[in-house]
């Protein structure tokens, strides 16, 4: 095996390490430009540093918040899992599709003084089912099931 | 006892059993030199294949006859979905995909035992082993934790039906091309591993797991490729790449594939790069794993992820075995991985490959570190932090261009360097061309230096793909008295690995093309407006006629309500479009947009409603998309010149001179 350190391979080497310098430093670069706290409504409230930044709060909308602007949502609430509710502004940006009461939504925004938060994207994420023999608890469908008759015991 | 159920649970039991017994019979029959436990090894493995197909016609005859007794079928489907729609029924939710990657990869992998295992008797005994105990692992999960057979307590009377987001015709034909896609990147991983078992490292495994990582690179591609087109068309938020976690995990198997299929030329024809080939094909196989992992665990939340669920653990424990088992493999065998050669130039065509991989390397693990970055910065902060799709773009987006610009001047690269006055008369037309695009553009008023790179080098590629054609199509000409057009069809019969690479590479540059122009130059205007009213939109005049509404009647849809808009540009009727949104029976707050678009070859207009009022006052935005069509027009070219690549080069069959035989004797 020839020697490591041929000019050559050398030469290679260093303008790969030169190239993942730079490649690091862009990518740190910008993950601290739009890295967001990803978070739920009462780590939103309860920690200040959280109340002005950029954050990702998941949760689920509350039946009966969801303000409308020409039949478009343009503010919701949405609660998680201790009952803590958190004010949504949304007024541009797409509205995903299935979203209404008792979706589960992560919203990426700006807080507003801890109460509030400017979005300006609204997902709607997938529930957390691993078996569905009833949708889970408080979810879209366990609330809008069609009401069953008489089933037929299982066999 | 629900028939079915017990018909599918038993077929997936003994898959199990006979992929174990596959990887047993192999091992032994190695050990012990006995021939015949090998055959039944091979046979074993067909035989998983046969049973999963059985265990996938159960589901789909369990889903066609509304048996609502096994809990998959009630979840997923409903009396009134149409018939195609149960296909995509049979993939959806987390048993139901599990069992289709199961079934597929049996398949693949049976096939494989077919066709490439007899040309590879030093290292058969270990394919078949590594094999049967690739499907071991997956049918475990399958018969322990994620079984798609398991019953309800109670039967319903009717089943949930499929979430309404999925009810397309796109639904139909992504999921299975980008499972199939990452299941087939265990086929080069068998083969990879079955060479670090056997010692045998030289070129040999190469050859045969060429044609089967070009077959996951294509059919990857063409996953992925469906899944944005998806995105754009149904899902409504007028892109077609997010930086999804999912999406992140459906393509990084592909960097470490495509890098693989270059870098096998080096060590083909030089002998180098010997461990590194074997690290992109174990690594794209553990990529894919951890796909599979990352969706079914909630690890990274998702717009696709099927979360928290035991099956995800165990994925877990899968992937690290595969990686550990990967690296302590190549470990062993380092002392029988000597490079053949050295690298002789740095301007050469093994350099640039070289590079290639570097991109490729640098690319995944960017969006791997992307990905995970919430998992990391908990471990270490205790608090999630995530990344978005600007972070993705900014440090992606000037990666990709330089891809484009080592594909633009390195195809030209000669092998082993070359003088450099050779260097100046390959580089030298490119270069201009490069040079020149770059101005032009500028002076049109392109000033973003990652599209103006991205854009040039897109220009260049398609002028030395054309110049290659040429050259190669008046060689031929030179050769036999044929026209232009015949000679340059018959250039990738002559040497179909070029000419389709070729094709591969004008692909990604139409590709790149239409994504700088998407992504860049794209506007976005909103309206609110009542019917009668019009509003302007990127030099359009769209007049809103009035809401209508239809009742489709099939797949739970209660009612769609549509917005009939009437498009003008400079006083002339464009299009009418008709926007809207869909109301499912089951899930009647939850609507799903209906987006229409018009496209021709120079802008889409992507229309879709936000909703309306009582007063039928509508929102509606409108974005302008520049070039979305050559996005579709490029996927086209690269699969053609994918497909062709597989292609055997021509081989015309020598005239033999007729030598009479002596008489008395036999013929020849």
């Amino acid at each position: 095996m020839s020697d490591l350190l041929s000019s050559r391979r050398a030469r290679l080497i260093a303008l790969l390490v030169v190239a993942t310098t730079a490649i690091s430093v862009l990518a740190f670069q910008a993950a601290g430009e739009s890295a967001s706290y990803y978070i739920t409504p009462i780590e939103f409230q309860s920690k200040a540093a959280l109340h002005d930044a950029r954050v990702r709060i998941a949760g689920r909308v509350v039946d009966g918040s969801i303000v409308e602007d020409a039949g478009r949502p343009i503010a919701f609430r949405i609660v998680g899992d201790h009952n803590d509710e958190v004010a949504i502004q949304f007024p541009k940006g797409v509205v995903p599709n299935l979203f209404g009461p008792y979706a589960l939504v992560v919203v990426e925004g700006r807080g507003r003084g801890g109460t509030s938060v400017d979005a300006y994207s609204v997902i709607i994420k997938h529930e957390n089912e691993f078996y569905a023999d009833r949708p889970p608890e408080g979810s879209i469908s366990s609330h809008f099931l069609p009401t069953p008759g008489p089933s037929a015991p299982a066999r | 006892m629900d028939v079915t159920a017990t018909l599918g649970a038993s077929a997936l039991v003994t898959a199990l059993a006979a992929a174990f017994l596959a990887a047993v019979a192999a091992t032994v029959g190695h050990a012990r030199r006995q021939p015949r436990l090998l055959g039944a090894g091979r046979r074993a493995i067909e035989a998983t294949a046969v049973l999963t197909t059985m265990a996938v016609g159960a589901l789909a005859y369990a889903l066609v006859t509304n048996d609502f007794a096994i809990a998959h079928v009630a979840s997923v489907s409903s009396r009134n979905m149409q018939l195609e729609m149960k296909w995509a029924s049979l993939y959806s939710g987390q048993p139901g995909s599990l069992l289709f990657w199961t079934w597929t990869m049996s398949l693949l992998i049976a096939a494989f035992t077919r066709i490439t295992v007899p040309r590879i008797p030093w290292a058969a005994p270990h394919a078949i082993a590594t094999a049967g105990l690739v499907l071991t692992g997956f049918l475990g999960a399958l018969v322990f934790l994620a079984s798609p057979f398991r019953l309800s307590a109670v039967t319903p009377p009717d089943g949930q039906g499929l979430n309404p987001l999925l009810v397309d015709p796109g639904m139909l034909i992504h999921p299975p091309f980008l499972l199939a896609g990452l299941v087939s990147t265990s086929v080069p991983f068998v083969l990879g591993t079955a060479a670090l078992l056997s010692g045998r490292l030289d070129g040999a495994w190469i050859r045969h797991a060429r044609g089967w990582a070009l077959a996951s690179f294509l059919v990857l591609s063409i996953g992925n490729l469906l899944g944005a087109w998806w995105a754009y068309t149904v899902l409504g938020w007028g892109g077609y790449w997010g930086w999804d976690p999912v999406e992140n995990s459906a393509i990084l198997p592909l960097l470490p594939i495509t890098a693989f299929l270059h870098t096998l030329m080096v060590q083909e024809r030089r002998g180098m790069l010997k461990t590194w080939n074997l690290v992109l094909v174990l690594a794209a196989f553990a990529l894919a794993v951890f796909g599979t992992f990352n969706v079914r665990s909630g690890l990274v939340a998702s717009v696709h992820s099927f979360a928290q669920s035991e099956v995800g653990a165990y994925f877990l424990v899968l992937m690290t075995v595969t990686i550990v088992v990967s690296v302590a493999l190549i470990a062993w065998r380092v002392p029988r991985l000597h490079a053949e050669a050295d690298l002789e130039a740095l301007a050469s065509r093994e350099t640039g490959l070289i590079l290639n991989s570097y991109l490729f390397v640098a690319i995944a693990l960017v969006i791997l570190g992307g990905t995970l970055f919430p998992v990391i910065s908990e471990l270490f902060r205790d608090i999630r932090v995530t990344v978005g799709p600007p972070f993705f773009n900014r440090v992606v987006g000037p990666l990709l261009a330089l891809v484009l610009l080592l594909i633009s001047l390195g195809t030209v690269l000669p092998w082993r360097g070359g003088s450099s006055r050779q260097h100046v008369r390959r580089l030298r037309a490119p270069a201009l061309v490069l040079v020149t695009s770059a101005i032009a553009l500028g002076t049109l008023g392109m000033r973003e230096p990652v599209a103006l790179v991205a854009t040039s080098a897109a220009i260049v590629v398609g002028y030395v793909t054309l110049r290659e054609f040429l050259v190669g199509a008046r060689g031929l000409r030179a050769a036999r008295s044929i026209s232009w057009p015949v000679a340059v069809v018959g250039l990738p019969g002559r040497d179909p690995r070029r000419y389709g690479g070729y094709l591969v590479h004008l692909g990604v540059a139409i590709i790149a093309i239409a994504v700088v122009g998407s992504m860049v130059y794209q506007e976005q205007t909103r309206a609110a407006i009542a019917p009668g009213e019009s509003f302007e939109a990127s030099g359009y005049t769209f007049r809103y006629e009035d809401l209508v509404a239809r009742q489709p009647g099939v797949n739970g849809i209660e009612v769609e309500g549509l917005v009939v808009l009437h498009v003008e540009r400079d006083g002339r009727p464009v299009a009418t479009l008709r926007p809207g949104r869909r109301f499912f029976s089951n899930f009647p707050e939850q609507p799903v947009a209906i987006v229409a678009v018009h496209s021709n070859l120079q802008r889409d207009l992507y229309v879709f409603v936000q909703g309306w009022n009582a007063q039928r006052r509508a929102e509606i935005q409108v974005f302008m998309n520049p070039l979305v069509t050559w996005l579709w027009i490029g996927g086209g070219v690269y699969t053609l010149g994918g497909l062709l690549a597989f292609g055997v080069a021509g081989r015309r069959e020598p005239v033999r001179a007729e030598i009479p035989a002596p008489a008395g004797t036999e013929p020849a």
